[in-house]
């Protein structure tokens, strides 16, 4: 039974609020709310939409990649790809610790299957996104398009999208935009790799 | 006969990164080969395997497969005998190409920013014409000229004409038999392997309608292809086709794929999110005219009057020309970029691309 770790808006905001080195209840006091009632809007993750820009502001959170998370994506072509924010180098620190904790264990308990890993990775996460905005280091672009409801991630480092443009013959990997299950495999490999020497 | 040994790196699929060839070697081979071209000598792509080996040097003596290549860059009909070292420390054969073209100076495979793989090759055959063993039968062991004497086998390099006395009298007799008795066990995919399967007609069970999602949802396009196939059998909408497509396209099989595209069209008639993917599609199986045409067709919907989208067709077009020879035509794309663009990167990289192209007229 895979361990699971699904986003949700108030995990985000809890996760925030350590991050910024506060309790719930300092958080509280300072949005002059009821602890209590913050504490089961979090539990209960019914955050509303004002409660969302006062948390916004307080704790530094960029909106806009939030809403990536969870936003219902209408098409997009491979033309007009979409450029995906990525995460607060500081939450990706934390958030790093805890996907890599699973993709160990996994490695370790399924030693013969990227793809099976990659499958518990998942299913823990429930968000391809999320895990390549974790696991990528910041220098990698994340693109996104949506054909016929599916999402499809493309990740490059961001020096070659530089170098290369979208233009002009003899550029170099211009495909290596690696699609975002490919490079899922690749992290666990280069994972796996790091872990056995 | 023109035969060829290579020497490359031991997997079980050659074709990139498979569970079968997800190696436990540790952190040095994952460093050294993981994206070592010769990962992929036996993917099917596009209906041809492309070969690479690594050579020290930056050209291969043809002519030392057949002397009358003296004044051409390839030479055809060529066995070309993959070999590769395993855990026993022989050096063995792992596969080979039939009628292939060598080449004399490594080539760069067909690529765009939607489709290919960028890699390196120096000789290509038709995947009907190449065959991959299973590990069981790779025990036909090519000795090394270090050890077996000079002429009886690898030397220094990593490719060996075997032009000695031995190789042609005694070894290669041996090899041709070998490799005609094991034909019929190849494990590389030919292009029957993507077409529909035989229970084409038998409606899909919920087990398997789930299945297929599961391979859908995971970019497991090869397991998915025949549950897509079944799919558009029982219900032939514009969704299942869109779906095979795309496949098809993952999987390099870039004709079959426009083909399918070509269906989606015909079913729900034209649209943004399938014509938008035929440009760079066509352009992939280096029909440049047809790009062109397709690109074109993309100017009257609303998504191209977004300037990346616009710039980029613009670039399509410039580049489908720039194949065709037509380097002027290409070069007065490139110049309606130039005057459009705001972008500093496309424009800097427009303008040395527009340079280069003008020194070639």
């Amino acid at each position: 039974m895979p361990l699971k770790n699904n986003l949700t808006i108030s995990k985000i905001i809890k996760r925030y609020i350590k991050m910024r080195g506060y309790t719930i209840k300092q958080v509280a006091d300072k949005l002059g709310r009821n602890y209590k009632t913050l504490d089961g809007i979090l539990c209960r993750d019914t955050v509303d939409a004002e409660l969302l820009f006062e948390f916004a502001n307080l704790l530094d959170i960029d909106l806009c990649w939030m809403a990536q998370l969870f936003e219902k994506r209408r098409p997009i072509s491979f033309l007009e790809q979409y450029q995906m924010s990525r995460m607060n180098p500081e939450m990706r620190e934390g958030e790093l610790k805890v996907v890599l904790s699973y993709l160990d264990r996994y490695i370790t308990e399924i030693p013969d299957s990227i793809n099976e890993i990659k499958a518990e990775l998942m299913r823990s996460f429930n968000q391809m996104f999320y895990l390549l905005d974790v696991l990528l280091p910041e220098n990698y672009i994340i693109r996104i398009s949506v054909e016929r409801d599916r999402e499809k991630y493309y990740c490059m480092p961001l020096q070659t999208v530089e170098q290369t443009s979208r233009l002009g013959r003899g550029r170099n990997a211009t495909t290596q935009f690696y699609e975002g299950h490919e490079m899922l495999k690749r992290i666990i490999l280069e994972r796996k790799a790091e872990i056995n020497r | 006969m023109n035969i060829l040994f290579c020497n490359i790196t031991y997997l079980n699929n050659y074709i990139g990164i498979t569970d079968e060839d997800m190696p436990n070697k540790g952190g040095e081979w994952v460093e050294k080969n993981k994206d070592a071209h010769e990962q992929w000598n036996f993917l099917n792509y596009n209906g041809y395997c492309y070969g690479f080996v690594m050579n020290k040097g930056d050209r291969f003596s043809i002519e030392r497969i057949n002397e009358d290549a003296k004044r051409n860059d390839t030479v055809d009909d060529v066995t070309v005998v993959w070999c590769a070292l395993n855990d026993n420390n022989e050096t063995v054969i792992v596969g080979w190409y039939e009628n292939a073209t060598v080449y004399r100076y490594y080539q760069n495979s067909v690529v765009t920013p939607a489709f290919g793989l960028d890699r390196w090759y120096f000789t290509k055959a038709k995947a009907e014409n190449c065959y991959l063993l299973p590990e069981t039968s790779r025990n036909f062991v090519i000795g090394r000229a270090s050890v077996e004497g000079k002429g009886k086998g690898f030397g220094q390099q990593n490719y060996w004409y075997a032009e000695s006395s031995y190789a042609r009298e005694e070894l290669i007799p041996q090899v041709v038999d070998f490799l005609n008795e094991h034909k019929h066990e190849r494990i590389n995919r030919i292009d029957s392997d993507f077409c529909a399967p035989e229970n084409l007609s038998e409606p899909l069970t919920e087990s398997e309608i789930s299945k297929a999602n599961e391979h859908f949802d995971n970019s497991e396009d090869f397991d998915y292809l025949p549950y897509g196939y079944r799919m558009f059998e029982s219900t032939q909408n514009a969704d299942h086709a869109y779906n095979i497509a795309t496949a098809l396209a993952a999987l390099h099989q870039y004709k079959s794929a426009l083909n399918w595209f070509e269906k989606v069209v015909e079913i729900e008639g034209d649209s943004w999110e399938t014509n938008s993917q035929l440009p760079y599609l066509y352009q992939q199986c280096e029909m440049y005219e047809e790009s062109i045409e397709a690109a074109e067709k993309l100017f009257k919907y609303k998504e191209a009057t977004e300037e990346n989208v616009r710039h980029e067709i613009f670039g399509i077009i410039a580049d489908n020309n720039y194949y065709l020879d037509r380097i002027q035509e290409g070069i007065e794309w490139l110049n309606k970029i130039l005057a459009e663009s705001k972008d500093e990167i496309l424009l800097k990289h427009t303008a040395s691309v527009k340079e280069e192209w003008r020194s070639l007229i």
